[in-house]
């Protein structure tokens, strides 16, 4: 089901309506009813594959409380590495094997040795299959760290594995946030769940307006960059930065607004990440949910910075490369995550004694200054030449594509209305850079009347004119 | 809980007025837009698909009638659209009309049905079986276009042989099945002709041939049926004399299976604008490819 259709305009306000009106006596019954909503909505795209998410849970959850429980360290161990055994060969098998097994063929031939590609299986990538696992994962791990006690209430666990909100493409939440608020007892604020409708409604407004009026230009791009100028080249990549993040953020507000209204806060999964002064902060600011994860169960654990020059490097380049391997089984997006790692190490080369500065750029400010702006630019134009790997069907095509754009550099020949869906977005998100959380709000009632109005009268009929398409972050 | 429904009780109702509000607001607009170019009688009045559109040379015949053509023949044109002009048309005009196979079989997804909002049309849609779901899709198509009558038409150049498009494969298949809707779609050029009659229009109804191949396997399908009894009722019911004219295809005249190039569209144009002279009543008109045996 996705946010921006019918169906889930009809689902959501019977969910709302069942969750406060009719379950609302017993948390026991609510979880219930939110597991049974959540199994609803992502069985609507498949239900087979409820199979896979009810197995996931299950292990977790009986694996979790063994870890718990038991003192000898080994065993402990045994059982985390069963744990995440389980969710990576879920995980390698549904998305990974034919990458492999392709690569494995692709690599014999370099020796002269043909192969013909019995093993490739005809395999359907279950929706979000990467999203639940790494929740589902987190909570073994958490509980192997003894950040949680592992709880007795499967219902409880299974409706934090599968909560629909953000079930099919995060945020990926944690289960020391999710799953105590999963286990208490909930009341209907209204403070909450206007803020959750507003969440919803800048998020759909950046998926319906920004993301589907860029990406038929992105599409032309790519599908023609054969025969066209560098500048509509170096437009293109600029679309399909801004495309992908109002894709994906759309996406996660709308999910957070949504579960606003069910009393549950989900962590924040994008800060303006295109006025980051450096890569490091683009990271801290992008896709928050995932790359926290990886700092937190791949980085340190692999030692982080913490123990000299070149285990740093090493382990910068570990987790971009199997950050960018998440995204797809494509080596497009390994060379994503490779750019992302020299940039990375880039920065930190540089920046060697430069304070980092946690707040948004020009916080208490109008402007920022030249020194930030200059900052800003040129980690905006780093980040987006790398996009090219992102969206290209091949490495090839990407070098291609870059060769077209350098080569042929010039001032863009057609495609330019897609700037001002770029410049409509930069503009909204430096207004709103404050807080990524309240979006849409003045001090006025009438003006806030008349800014929700605008903004539902807009999307009403930008979804009437775009057809109806999947949220990018589907296929990951 | 109570204050959090109430406003959204609000919302929804402000939501709805400021939709319709625009709608109703577009739609005037795009009646405007329409009426603007339709207060002359004395013109003549054009409606049909791509056949039409790149059949018949606008500008050739406005030249030949020494009186303004206007147009609202575009490719994809359906039913709605028929509705629409038939609507628009100002009284007593003299009226071209194209029978197009297309509008009666096509699936409403591929007809462009975008001429501007129209109460009377949508009536007429409803009331021959369109369900709620298709009337919102007419509705969609019709909110970001500002239709108007034309003075222009398109034209293909000559060339040997035929032009392979994609759809060649899509025709071919149309012809599989007699869609349900179709009978439905008769009545509504029906009952858009009976308008045109009402408003005192003399109408001169044609059909535009296919290419041979294509023709001769309509022949096959029982398609063929569907369509002859429709012409046969349109005339009795209408009570029209009706007439057939022979194009010879000796010098390639189509640029596809469906469409005419620069050379049929001279011959359908000098052959529509010599009846159109001497039209003082309704008629039918049938052209066909073959032998004149007159």
């Amino acid at each position: 089901m996705l946010f921006n259709s019918l169906e889930f305009l009809i689902f959501l306000p019977t969910v709302f309506f069942f969750y406060w009106f009719v379950f609302n006596k017993s948390l026991k019954y609510q979880n219930l009813f939110i597991l049974f909503a959540s199994y609803v909505f992502y069985g609507w795209w498949d239900w087979r594959f409820l199979t896979l998410i009810f197995i996931s849970t299950a292990v977790d959850f009986l694996v979790g409380k063994k870890i718990f429980y038991i003192k000898e360290n080994s065993i402990r161990k045994f059982y985390l590495f069963l744990s995440i055994l389980f969710n990576l060969s879920l995980l390698g098998f549904f998305k990974y094997y034919n990458f492999f097994v392709q690569s494995w063929i692709d690599l014999v031939s370099v020796f002269g040795y043909g192969v013909q590609s019995l093993w490739t299986l005809k395999i359907i990538l279950p929706v979000g299959i990467s999203f639940y696992t790494f929740q589902s994962m987190s909570y073994t791990l958490d509980v192997y760290n003894r950040k949680i006690i592992p709880t007795n209430d499967f219902i409880s666990f299974a409706s934090y594995v599968s909560f629909f909100p953000q079930l099919v493409a995060g945020p990926i939440e944690r289960s020391t946030n999710l799953l105590p608020q999963m286990l208490a007892i909930r009341s209907f604020r209204y403070r909450q769940a206007v803020e959750g409708l507003r969440l919803i409604l800048w998020g759909i407004f950046k998926k319906v307006v920004i993301a589907d009026s860029l990406a038929w230009r992105v599409n032309y791009c790519f599908d023609n960059y054969n025969t066209l100028d560098g500048g509509t080249l170096l437009l293109g990549l600029i679309y399909f930065g801004i495309q992908l993040y109002c894709d994906f953020s759309g996406y996660s507000d709308t999910a957070i607004g949504t579960a606003k209204l069910f009393g549950i806060e989900l962590m924040s999964n994008f800060n303006y990440p295109f006025f980051a002064r450096n890569i490091a902060e683009f990271w801290r600011r992008w896709h928050i949910s995932l790359s926290t994860w990886f700092r937190d169960y791949l980085f340190i654990p692999l030692g982080g910075s913490k123990g000299g020059k070149w285990l740093s490097i090493r382990n910068i380049f570990i987790v971009f490369i199997v950050s960018g391997f998440w995204h797809g089984p494509n080596w497009t997006f390994i060379a994503w995550g490779l750019m992302h790692a020299f940039l990375y190490l880039g920065f930190l080369l540089i920046s060697k004694n430069s304070k980092d500065d946690p707040n948004i750029v020009a916080k208490n400010k109008i402007l920022s200054t030249i020194r930030e702006t200059s900052q800003v630019v040129i980690t905006y134009l780093s980040v987006t030449f790398t996009w090219v790997f992102f969206r290209s069907e091949t490495i090839e095509k990407s070098f291609d594509y870059l060769i077209q754009m350098v080569t042929n550099l010039s001032i863009p020949i057609d495609n330019k209305g897609g700037l001002f869906y770029v410049a409509t977005i930069l503009i909204f998100d430096w207004v709103l850079r404050r807080d990524e959380r309240s979006v849409l709000l003045t001090n006025n009632l009438i003006q806030n009347w008349i800014i929700i109005l605008a903004f539902s009268l807009i999307i009403f009929f930008f979804s009437l004119h775009h057809p109806k398409s999947e949220f990018i972050y589907y296929q990951f | 809980m109570r204050n959090f429904i109430k406003n959204l009780v609000i919302y929804f109702w402000l939501i709805t007025s400021l939709i319709l509000f625009v709608v109703y607001i577009v739609g005037f607009i795009q009646n405007h837009s329409l009426e603007k170019s339709t207060e002359d009688s004395n013109s003549v009045y054009m409606w049909g698909d791509s056949q039409a559109y790149q059949g018949v040379n606008v500008n050739k015949l406005s030249f030949a009638l020494k009186r303004e053509v206007y147009s609202l023949a575009q490719h994809g044109s359906g039913v709605y659209d028929l509705l629409v002009f038939s609507d628009k048309v100002p009284e007593g005009a003299m009226v071209l009309l194209q029978i197009p196979k297309g509008a009666q079989k096509r699936s409403i997804s591929l007809d462009r049905n975008d001429s501007g909002l129209n109460i009377f049309a949508f009536k007429t849609l409803w009331e021959n079986n369109y369900s709620l779901f298709d009337l919102f899709y007419i509705v969609r198509n019709n909110l970001f276009t500002i239709p108007k009558f034309n003075k222009f038409s398109g034209s293909w150049e000559y060339h040997e042989g035929l032009h392979d498009n994609l759809y060649k494969k899509l025709l071919f298949k149309s012809y599989n099945e007699i869609p349900d809707y179709i009978f439905d779609r008769q009545n509504i050029i029906l009952t858009s002709i009976r308008n045109l009659i009402n408003k005192k229009c003399i109408i001169l109804l044609f059909e535009i041939p296919f290419h041979p191949t294509l023709q001769e396997f309509e022949e096959k399908s029982e398609l063929k049926t569907v369509f002859d009894s429709f012409e046969q009722k349109m005339i009795k019911e209408l009570n029209l004399p009706s007439d057939s004219i022979m194009f010879s295809n000796d010098q390639n005249i189509f640029f596809d299976l469906t469409h005419f190039n620069v050379s049929g569209n001279n011959m359908l144009t000098d052959s529509l604008s010599s009846r159109l002279k001497k039209l003082k009543f309704n008629k039918y008109l049938k052209f066909k490819i073959g032998v004149n045996n007159n």
